[in-house]
């Protein structure tokens, strides 16, 4: 009795507590200008596998299994957000090795190597609203921390910070958003060094049927230094298709990536669940 | 057209042109480069070059204006592009001018032009500043500067020079457009 109770007492606060699902990107990562909105919280979480992904600064490349994906977003007021993303462990099995900066650190003596993948908090503040005919502007500041490790050969053990300008603007049944952004990378070989890349990300949503939409990304960066860049610090670019579902406050989505550089991976697949929700404690 | 709505439209245009170069050059490859002479001497160059070219167009325009290249330049800028900016304000017209001076020169110097050379990327360039009637003078006039711009950037083995030159080339030219005389 005393369990029944219980299990109602916690689905009547999930259908208190959420609320229309808004401003979320996954599968995409191209960041949209919308924040959640004041008081709620998104939880996101999902699952990642890509083939032939290289890593530039170990010489490890493999086939990455990403779980649980886990991001976790505030809702500061009507125009900030703070962000937490990519809380996950990734796996790499690997199926080839080459010789790189840090492969002499790199400790994984079987075919396959485990790890936290590397956590981004971030923050970011609508500083433009969406009007009829004029796109929404946002700026995102998100620090990358250095939790992946060299010794597993999946991290750089590096901060590395971006800032982005973004933009976005719904036409009809479409909601175009770009992001234009720098990211300062530290050198995983030199702790006086570090790249500058410009960042991008032109995302495509069209809503298909009530509930249903179609979404495509380009996402990715360019080297800005002359010559051969720092490794894991190159050139990359990853194009991503996919499908979203949203029932109530829950949207799914599913989606193929492919990459456009030979540091990306050749291809992969995504999925996952993103839940937007009343914070439960008003910040 | 208000000001502001312009100058967001404008932003998110230039956003959209720099988010394309950069995809380019990540499909491509190809480097992004500011200049190797350090910061100084790519401004100051480009803060020469857009001087250069604004007293050239003004020149024209005052000197020569029955020319008929001239007059139909000088008619786009009356009954179009004059209209267009005559709600905006000096921040406006800083935001514009930036915006346009990254995002086309990222575009057409730092991608389309390593791809197909000076000539075609200018030709493309001033293409598309055309459309409307009266706007193929103009359009010349544009292709020339994107030539001049495109031989800045090899002189100066980068980008910053040539955003610079455009920048300020497009504030000079707003500038004169919103406050100047007729």
């Amino acid at each position: 009795m005393q369990q029944r109770s219980a299990i109602t007492a916690v689905a009547l606060l999930i259908v208190v507590l959420t609320v229309p699902i808004r401003a979320q990107q996954r599968p995409l990562v191209t960041e949209d200008p919308e924040t959640i909105g004041e008081g709620l919280m998104l939880l996101e979480a999902g699952i990642s596998h890509a083939w032939d992904q290289p890593y530039t600064a170990s010489g490890l490349v493999g086939n990455l299994l990403s779980v649980p994906l886990t991001g976790l977003s505030f809702g500061m007021g009507r125009n900030a957000e703070i962000q937490i993303d990519r809380v996950s462990f990734d796996r790499l099995s690997i199926t080839d090795r080459f010789d790189a900066p840090l492969s002499g650190m790199v400790n994984v003596p079987g075919a396959s190597t485990l790890g936290f993948d590397d956590i981004v908090v971030g923050a970011k503040v609508r500083f433009v609203g969406e009007g009829p005919r004029t796109p929404a502007f946002a700026l995102r500041f998100a620090t990358r921390l250095p939790n992946a490790s060299n010794e597993t050969g999946l991290g750089l053990d590096t901060m590395d910070f971006f800032q982005s300008l973004l933009v976005g603007k719904t036409v009809q049944s479409v909601r175009v958003v770009g992001n234009v952004g720098l990211g300062i990378l530290s050198d995983p070989t030199r702790g006086d060094r570090q790249n500058d890349v410009l960042t991008y990300g032109l995302s495509v949503a069209r809503a298909f049927t009530e509930g249903a939409e179609i979404v495509g990304e380009v996402n990715g960066r360019v080297s800005t230094r002359r010559g051969a860049p720092p490794p894991g610090t190159e050139t990359r670019g990853v194009m991503t298709f996919g499908v979203r579902y949203t029932r109530g406050s829950v949207r799914w989505d599913g989606g193929v990536f492919t990459g456009l550089t030979a540091h990306d991976p050749g291809i992969g697949l995504t999925g996952g669940l993103t839940w937007v929700f009343t914070a439960p404690v008003d910040p | 057209m208000r000001s502001h709505t312009l100058t967001l439209l404008a932003l998110g245009g230039e956003l959209l042109l720099t988010i394309l170069a950069l995809v380019w050059m990540s499909i491509q490859g190809l480097a992004f480069q500011l200049g190797p002479d350090g910061w100084l001497a790519n401004i100051a160059f480009g803060l020469v070059f857009a001087v250069l070219f604004a007293l050239a167009n003004y020149a024209l325009l005052r000197w020569a204006p029955d020319v008929w290249g001239v007059r139909s330049i000088r008619q786009l800028y009356c009954t179009t592009l004059r209209p267009l900016f005559a709600e905006v304000g000096p921040c406006d017209v800083v935001i514009i001018a930036v915006a346009a001076g990254i995002g086309e020169e990222l575009l057409f110097r730092g991608a389309l032009q390593l791809e197909v050379g000076l000539v075609p990327a200018s030709l493309i360039f001033g293409l598309l500043h055309t459309g409307a009637r009266g706007t193929f003078a103009f359009g010349c006039w544009v292709a020339v500067m994107g030539a001049a711009l495109g031989g800045l950037s090899i002189v100066t083995d980068g980008l910053l020079a040539p955003i610079v030159a455009h920048a300020a080339y497009d504030a000079a030219a707003i500038w004169y457009l919103r406050w100047g005389s007729a």
